[in-house]
């Protein structure tokens, strides 16, 4: 196997927040030491409720925002420490993102063809000719006829816009493509087009995503493998099948019953209570101990050591 | 939201196409028919007007003082005789000039600053603290103190409604500024590494033209009214030159007795002003993109 | 089924809206029933019309753009439809109450959750502000908040999302409604926090012997939850049974290629089945069936022929005519 292109290594995120300051002050633990790693040409699934973070983590990566602490490397470069500029200027043709909300990743006023060409433009280097040939084979490859250049964003449903983003997400032929909630917001016949359109991408251009989702069936169709985020850390990774069928930490657990079932028969599940912790104050022992229904002593004090479970499997629980 | 969008045999309709489409939305509704009328109206009195009706505005005519509107005189005479009529179409002709100079000057003003103060987070309070203090002044005192300066001309009126209404401009395109810089196609122009440059001129001029456009009309009527109360007071276009301020300035005195003397600068100043705004509220309810969306 | 039977009817309703000078048909021709106790689910995606009816039974649209061309909703004999406003204002959020998918944007900021609660037993009850806020602690234990006394004197803004569904809850179900329509009420909510809800709806159903009209574009949800389901497209429910059976063995090609892009949680999947193009634009429904440019099984008069509902059994029926002679050849 050859060297991962994402390496993320203890890294995390505060935000300070508005309007405190000085001794006052507060500040949102939303990413606390996370580590991960993406190889070429695989897909990583993170999941996680709203708030667990997994939203920062996808932002750090493209460089929206720095990370507070840790360390981010893209296909060798270290984008977090104090090269970060330089390194990120370099590795910026291979990375692209791809937003849940099409209507709001597009420029109203910017015709469709001119939004796809961005990148280009941004990148500069294209003359008029080659400009429109790529243009149309972006639009080839992601379904949409050539008269859409002229265009205008409002003229397209949902699934047509989210085709016209990762159309400008391809312009550069990138290595790397962060999903953020890429099809929550399409229709689920909407979703499958896309989810496959992704997926053909991938096996065409060998690309790799981190996609990140709360929808937990979508996650296990596209990933290669899955990480599981809860109040800012993760809990557990590993590969999707292994993720699935032998969950090991009791939140993976207790997500994967919670999702209603269209096929068989529903289980009678032991149901979460309560609510994630606070990010501004969290908690020292394990994050999810509050609501766990394996929860010991040590669980409230201790944060859990990330324990292997098996191949590529980990889970940070105590009780492992 | 069609599938007319897929279908590559229709064509994308063209630039001229699409300003018609908005043409007919715009003609739609009724205030702005009403606006864009009225306001046609005028303009042709100010192009037009002198040209047909060739009274010289400032010669006086003893013989003739105080004639009331007649087939000769349609808008009557004023105390030293002159055509009220001609007086009034060159004076829609300045009011006009005026309220136009003072949208475009403010307007790209005001822009420069809104998208500052907007888009360079570092400035901001700055540029906005001093918009606060010109906003603290009132219009009409601080083309007092310009007039003052530059002396009393036209052009001083300009730059001094130009001056008070910044302001407002900038708060308008500084407020669409903040929203847009913060929207997903902003961030996905950073991730590529566009420019500071290239988002202001791509993402966020285009996107505050419409608010700022629908200001501007307003502004437009601001400064017609604003012109008429400086001529007023006597410190707008110095005299003979006629404005509606002015004319309406020296027939105060004879309010009573020679009524048609204010009567009509003062229509034209309502007209236009309530034209202007009818405008700008179709213009307004037209260009909302959260209306257009669903168009 | 004997008419008697069904505490709600909804009969030939057909709802259109004013847009752009003309009127477009967002519901077209709907049919449901829903019995005493009984949870109903309506299934569709953006743009099917599932809100649509579900608020016409309320009356909540606003009348000058919207008319009902069409129909009779029947509730204890009478028709709401037809009801003078001040009686259906009666019956709205006292005997038939209705949850929203935004709980935050269905609340007042300013308002204390004991006084919005409140709000609704001094209207429907006329009960006194003390009386009101003390009934409102005993809601906001009936929908398991805890704390419920120190809860009561919040503000929205305090809540998380789902404790304010909770408070929504509350509010509906203060006057004892026999009817509570849900729209996507966990739609905004992560998925354990569905769990929560869903399960607190299932209690509150059978402690306040409930008819629940569920709406969702959740299959999972609807199938866990409801006891019947009609599966809307375009405007008009294209299939609906009682049970299980929809999933098993769908009669409409819609539903069908719904249950197969639907992608699986409990296996690996290789590649998600598609339905092939997107929702027709309400202005312009195809001619005949109206899922037909869509549809893989699409035969000759599924393009010139709008079909009827066929009735397949007591449990099942569909609008689509090939699907249903093939059952029974």
């Amino acid at each position: 196997m050859t060297a991962p292109i994402v390496e993320v290594t203890n890294v995390s995120k505060i935000f300070p927040m508005n309007g405190t300051r000085g001794r006052n002050a507060q500040s949102l633990h939303a990413v606390s030491n996370v580590s991960f790693s993406i190889a070429a040409e695989e897909t990583l699934g993170l999941v996680g409720e709203s708030g667990s973070g997994k939203s920062t983590v996808g932002r750090m990566l493209v460089g929206i925002y720095p990370a507070t602490s840790g360390q981010i490397r893209l296909f060798g470069r270290d984008i977090s420490g104090d090269a970060a500029k330089a390194n990120l200027k370099a590795v910026r043709r291979r990375l692209q993102f791809v937003f849940q909300d099409p209507q709001a990743a597009l420029n109203p006023r910017m015709a469709v063809g001119d939004a796809i060409a961005e990148p280009l433009d941004i990148t500069g280097g294209f003359d008029r000719r080659q400009r429109q040939a790529r243009i149309e084979e972006l639009l080839d490859m992601v379904g949409l006829p050539r008269s859409a250049v002229r265009r205008y964003p409002h003229e397209f449903s949902g699934g047509q816009r989210q085709r016209i983003v990762i159309a400008r997400a391809l312009a550069l032929q990138p290595d790397l493509i962060v999903c953020d909630e890429a099809v929550s917001a399409l229709d689920v016949s909407m979703q499958a087009q896309v989810v496959n359109l992704l997926m053909d991408l991938q096996a065409q251009f060998g690309l790799s995503y981190l996609f990140i989702a709360h929808d937990l069936a979508v996650v296990r169709s596209v990933s290669t493998r899955v990480a599981v985020m809860y109040a800012g850390s993760i809990v557990e990774i590993a590969p999707r099948r292994a993720l699935y069928e032998s969950p090991s930490h009791p939140y993976t657990r207790a997500l994967l019953d919670a999702v209603p079932r269209v096929r068989g028969v529903a289980k009678p599940r032991e149901m979460l209570q309560g609510e994630p912790p606070s990010l501004i104050d969290p908690p020292t022992g394990c994050r999810f101990a509050s609501r766990c229904p394996l929860v010991e002593t040590r669980c409230r004090v201790e944060a859990p050591p990330v324990r292997t479970v098996g191949s590529g499997h980990q889970a940070a629980c105590h009780l492992i | 939201m069609t599938d007319a969008a897929l279908d590559p045999a229709t064509v994308a309709p063209s630039a001229l196409q699409r300003g018609a489409a908005l043409a007919r939305r715009l003609f739609r509704h009724l205030s702005f028919r009403i606006g864009f009328v009225i306001v046609a109206l005028l303009v042709m009195v100010a192009v037009v007007g002198p040209l047909l009706h060739t009274a010289d505005p400032t010669a006086m005519q003893m013989r003739f003082r105080f004639r009331p509107p007649s087939a000769r005189f349609w808008m009557g005479t004023d105390a030293l005789g002159r055509d009220i009529l001609s007086r009034f179409v060159h004076g829609a002709r300045l009011s006009l000039v005026i309220g136009l100079w003072v949208a475009i000057l403010s307007g790209i003003a005001g822009t420069i600053f809104g998208v500052l103060s907007g888009y360079v987070r570092a400035i901001d309070s700055l540029v906005m603290r001093i918009m606060d203090a010109l906003l603290a002044f009132p219009p009409i005192l601080l083309a007092i103190g310009i007039n003052a300066a530059l002396g009393p001309q036209v052009h001083s009126v300009i730059i001094a409604l130009s001056v008070s209404y910044i302001p407002r401009t900038a708060r308008i395109v500084r407020a669409s500024a903040l929203v847009v810089r913060e929207l997903d196609y902003v961030q996905a122009a950073r991730i590529s590494g566009a420019s500071g440059l290239r988002i202001v001129l791509r993402h966020i001029l285009p996107n505050s033209v419409g608010p700022l456009l629908v200001q501007l009309t307003f502004v437009f009527a601001y400064a017609i009214l604003a012109e008429a109360a400086l001529s007023f007071l006597g410190i707008g276009p110095p005299p003979p030159t006629p404005s509606w301020g002015n004319i309406i300035a020296e027939g105060r005195d004879y309010s009573v007795e020679a009524w048609w003397i204010m009567l009509f600068p003062g229509l034209g100043i309502s007209l236009a002003a309530l034209g202007m705004n009818l405008l700008g509220d179709g213009l307004r309810d037209v260009l909302d993109p959260r209306l257009k969306i669903e168009g | 089924m004997q008419p008697s039977d069904n505490i709600l009817s909804i009969e030939k309703l057909t709802v259109q809206f004013r847009s752009g000078g003309r009127w477009i048909t967002a519901v077209q021709d709907v049919n449901l029933d829903l019995a005493d106790r009984e949870c109903l689910g309506i299934v569709g995606e953006s743009g099917s019309g599932k809100s649509v009816t579900a608020l016409t039974v309320l009356g909540l649209h606003p009348p000058k753009s919207t008319r009902i061309a069409s129909g009779r909703i029947r509730y204890q004999g009478r028709d709401l439809l037809t009801l003078p406003p001040r009686a259906l204002g009666r019956i709205r959020g006292a005997e038939i109450a209705m949850i929203f998918q935004d709980p935050m944007s269905s609340l007042n900021p300013v308002l204390t959750i004991g006084d919005q609660i409140g709000e609704t037993l001094r209207i429907h009850q006329g009960l006194g502000a003390d009386d009101a806020q003390k009934k409102a602690v005993e809601l906001l234990d009936m929908v398991r908040i805890p704390d419920a006394r120190r809860r009561v004197a919040e503000y929205p803004h305090r809540l998380s999302g789902g404790m304010r569904q909770r408070v929504m809850i509350a509010m509906a179900i203060a006057c004892r409604p026999k009817i509570l329509i849900a729209d996507e009420p966990t739609t905004a909510l992560d998925v354990t926090v569905q769990a929560q809800i869903l399960n607190l709806l299932r209690e509150l159903r059978r402690e306040l012997g409930m008819s629940v009209i569920l709406i969702s574009h959740d299959m999972g949800v609807i199938s866990e939850f409801t006891d019947k389901i009609a599966v809307m497209y375009a405007g008009q429910v294209v299939e609906d049974a009682v049970g299980a059976g929809l999933f098993e063995q769908p009669m409409h090609p819609y539903t069908d290629g719904l249950l197969r892009a639907i992608p699986d949680i409990d296996s690996d999947t290789a590649r998600l089945a598609t339905i092939p193009g997107s929702i027709p634009d309400p202005g312009r429904p195809p001619e005949g069936c109206r899922f037909h440019p869509r549809c893989p099984e699409a035969v000759p008069t599924c393009r010139q022929t709008a079909p009827a509902m066929i009735r397949l059994s007591e449990q099942r029926q569909t609008r689509c005519p090939p699907r249903a002679a093939r059952r029974s050849a």
